[in-house]
Parts: structure tokens; sequence; C-alpha cells
């Protein structure tokens, strides 16, 4: 692309929402993995498991299994990262109800400058790099959580060097975009399906009620063999009919956009997670300070104990034996930490985290 | 999500603010917001008289 023709599309999205701040993804660089950089095994469970707002989901049962990393890119302008799938098993006997999505979920507050009316959507474009070990037959799709047209997808043949794919949603009437924190758009890749999603015809011409069958047909299937890769970098969602080029942003604007989403409470100065008062000999309460305020109150999964401690009134640490959330606001998580004896109720008390520890809070959609 | 069990917490005789779920294999706590997925999941499940959440010890 020329510098003119990039410099007449900044134009126009700035006539559409602004030269800055118009990719409505978060972490569509794959900068920020604040779980883990690579996970294995993924296949049986839907969640969030490496990079920071992007899922993974599934439907029926499934034999295959692929491995979850942040991959380096070292042939792409522009890029350090991308999302990477890799089929460890395969899956040939597909049944109707299989699925394997890779979304991107976007929340209601977020999104309300593609409104062009309480109940219509201007046109918006979804941008992305991608490239795979062979040619291989993709969707994307975009599925309001209301309104009454609320469904569209397109068709993608990725290649085996990178390149850019590009969806333009028209704009459309019947839709519904609510003003709060809830789920209200789903941004899928679809890489896996059965009938039920693909015995259709794909509808790729205008947002319409979701009929499950035109949802995906024509995709081929990432579990099809053990040699099948895909990565995606630069991903953007942005108002307008045109791909504009990917708005990088800086690393610490990211992060806490996706801290907003769920933080890792062990990445705190120096160990200290949070400070509190013991409420018994063999507890205490700590409150830990969410870097932004999330979305929701957060969920702690996984509450691990093994390398905690919690000092008493001298400052000496014991060791912790269970940590559970109490309560939480989207700006702040009280703790209860249990300890076998030592604390005294009443005095001051902090929870450190040793480098085996971690504790990750998700508010996510 | 397959929740295998649901109790509230102990808030020290006070009204419980939190849940302890097993879902997916998985011990979580879950605060009492409806706009937590979690927690709007559980109010589905016992709307749908699929789970009943248990009380705090």
């Amino acid at each position: 692309m020329s510098r003119a023709r990039d410099f007449a599309d900044l134009a126009g999205s700035a006539d559409a929402g602004g030269i800055t701040g118009r990719n409505l993804v978060i972490n569509g660089a794959m900068q920020v993995a604040q779980r883990n950089t690579s996970v294995t095994g993924l296949g049986a469970t839907d969640g969030y498991f490496t990079l920071d707002r992007f899922k993974v989901a599934f439907g029926a049962a499934s034999a295959g299994r692929f491995t979850m990393s942040q991959s380096t890119v070292t042939d792409l302008a522009g890029f350090s990262n991308a999302l990477k799938l890799d089929c460890t098993t395969i899956d040939t006997s597909i049944a109707a109800g299989e699925l394997f999505v890779l979304q991107h979920i976007l929340e209601g507050f977020n999104l309300q400058k593609l409104k062009a009316s309480s109940t219509s959507t201007q046109a918006f474009t979804l941008s992305f790099y991608a490239k795979s070990n062979a040619s291989r037959a993709i969707a994307t799709e975009f599925e309001f959580t209301n309104g009454t047209n609320r469904q569209i997808s397109k068709l993608h043949t990725i290649g085996t060097s990178w390149a850019r794919y590009t969806m333009t949603v028209p704009a459309a009437s019947s839709t519904q975009i609510d003003n709060d924190n809830s789920a209200e758009l789903t941004m899928s890749f679809w890489l896996h399906a059965g009938s039920t999603y693909t015995s259709g015809t794909i509808n790729d011409d205008a947002l319409a009620p979701t009929t499950s069958a035109n949802r995906a047909p024509g995709i081929g299937s990432l579990f099809a063999s053990t040699d099948n890769t895909l990565e995606i970098t630069g991903v953007q969602l942005e108002i307008g009919e045109t791909a504009t080029p990917f708005e990088h942003e800086d690393i610490g604007t990211t992060l806490r956009k996706c801290q907003r989403y769920g933080f890792n409470i062990a990445e705190v100065v120096s160990g200290r997670v949070g400070a509190g008062q013991a409420i018994g000999s063999g507890s205490a309460d700590i409150l830990v300070n969410h870097p932004t305020t999330m979305r929701a109150a957060p969920t702690l999964p996984n509450p691990d104990a093994t390398g905690a401690n919690v000092t008493n009134g001298a400052g000496t640490g014991i060791a912790s034996t269970a940590i559970a959330l109490q309560s939480a606001t989207p700006n702040v998580t009280r703790l209860r930490v249990s300890v076998s004896s030592g604390l005294t109720a009443g005095q001051g008390s902090q929870l450190t985290f040793d480098a085996t520890n971690d504790a990750f809070l998700k508010a996510e959609l | 999500m397959d929740i295998t069990s649901a109790k509230y917490t102990s808030n020290d005789g006070a009204e419980s603010l939190s849940i302890k779920l097993v879902a997916d294999g998985i011990t979580m706590y879950v605060p009492l917001d409806p706009a937590n997925t979690e927690y709007a999941e559980i109010l589905r499940q016992v709307d749908a008289g699929d789970l009943t959440i248990a009380d705090a010890d």
C-alpha cells in the first residue's frame, strides 16, 4: 500500500471516528499474555488461556486437541507477536454439533460508536494478518447478542505467507447494542465445525437473523492433521468500509485495556499483593487494589496458597494454607487468607507471594 | 459450564458475598455481581432448577 493511500485511508478514518482510538479490538497485535504464553492440550473446555481477550470455544465434544501460544513473528513488518494454534490431535470424525472458534467478545460500552441510531448500525470493517502451514479455509463471523439482524460471516482462504484479510459488515437496520458492560458483539474465527454449522449457505451478504447452518459453510478443519497451524495478528475492527493501516498503540495502553478483564495479582512490586488486617489467629483479610476499574467484580479461579505468606504484627511471614475471595467490586478484592496459627486479631498484615505463586482475577466476557 | 458444586462462603455471620464454585473441574470464588459471567451462569442454572447453592458453613 502506498503512503498516499495510507494517508487517504486515515483521512477517511478520521471522518468516521478518529485517527487514533479507532481499533475496537483489544490486544490485536498479540502483545499481552498475562496468563500464559503457551498452553498445550486445549480443546475440551472453553476459556481464555494465553493471549488476553482471545478466547477459544467449543461445541459438542471433539477428539481434536491443540496448543495455543504467543508466537514470535520475524517475517511481518511492524509485528513481533502472533496468536498461534497448532493441532496436536486430529479429529476426522466430525459430529454435527462440533465447533472450534477463536473469539474476541466486545463490551457494549466500547461499541456505542458503531451505532447509526438506537436501532441501526454503521458499516464496520475487520482486518487481520494470518498465515497457515497450508492453504486453509476459515470463516470470520460477527454476531450481536441482541437485535433482530445480528449475524454475518465471510470465508477466507489463508495462505502460507503473511497476508492481510478483510471483512466489511454493511450498515444495517434492526440491530441493537446495549450501552452497558455486557457482551454485545462476538467476533469469531471458525476453524472447525460440524454440519450443524456448515450445511447451509454462508450468510455473507448482510446482517440477518442467525441461522446455525449458515454460519460456517465452506471452512476446512484445523483438526484435520497434526501438521496444521494457523497464526493471526494485527486484528483490527473499525468503523467504515475500508481497512486502514493497523493502529499500533503503546504497551501500557494495551495492558491497561486488558486488565479491565483480568490481571495477575502476583504481578505486584516485591511480591506484596496487598495489605489488610488479621481477623483471628488463623486468618487475615487482605485488600487487593485493581490496577484499573474492571468490567465487573472479578472471579478468583484456582486459588493457590503455595508460596503465599501472611505477615503477623512482628512482620514475620507465616505460610498460607488457603486463599479465598471474600468479596469484590470492580475496583478492589478482599481475600480471606488462612494460616495454621500465629496471627493476632486486629493487627496489620500483608500478603506476599513468592516467584512460584500467581493468582488471576478475571472479569471476562 | 459444568458446575459440580456451589456453596456460599462464610462471612463472619454476615450475609455471604461470594460463592465457592467447582465448575469444569476448576475451583473458583465468584462474587455476587450479576455482571460477572460466572455468577450470571450460576443464576441461570438456579433459575432453571439445575443448581442449588449450599449454605455457608
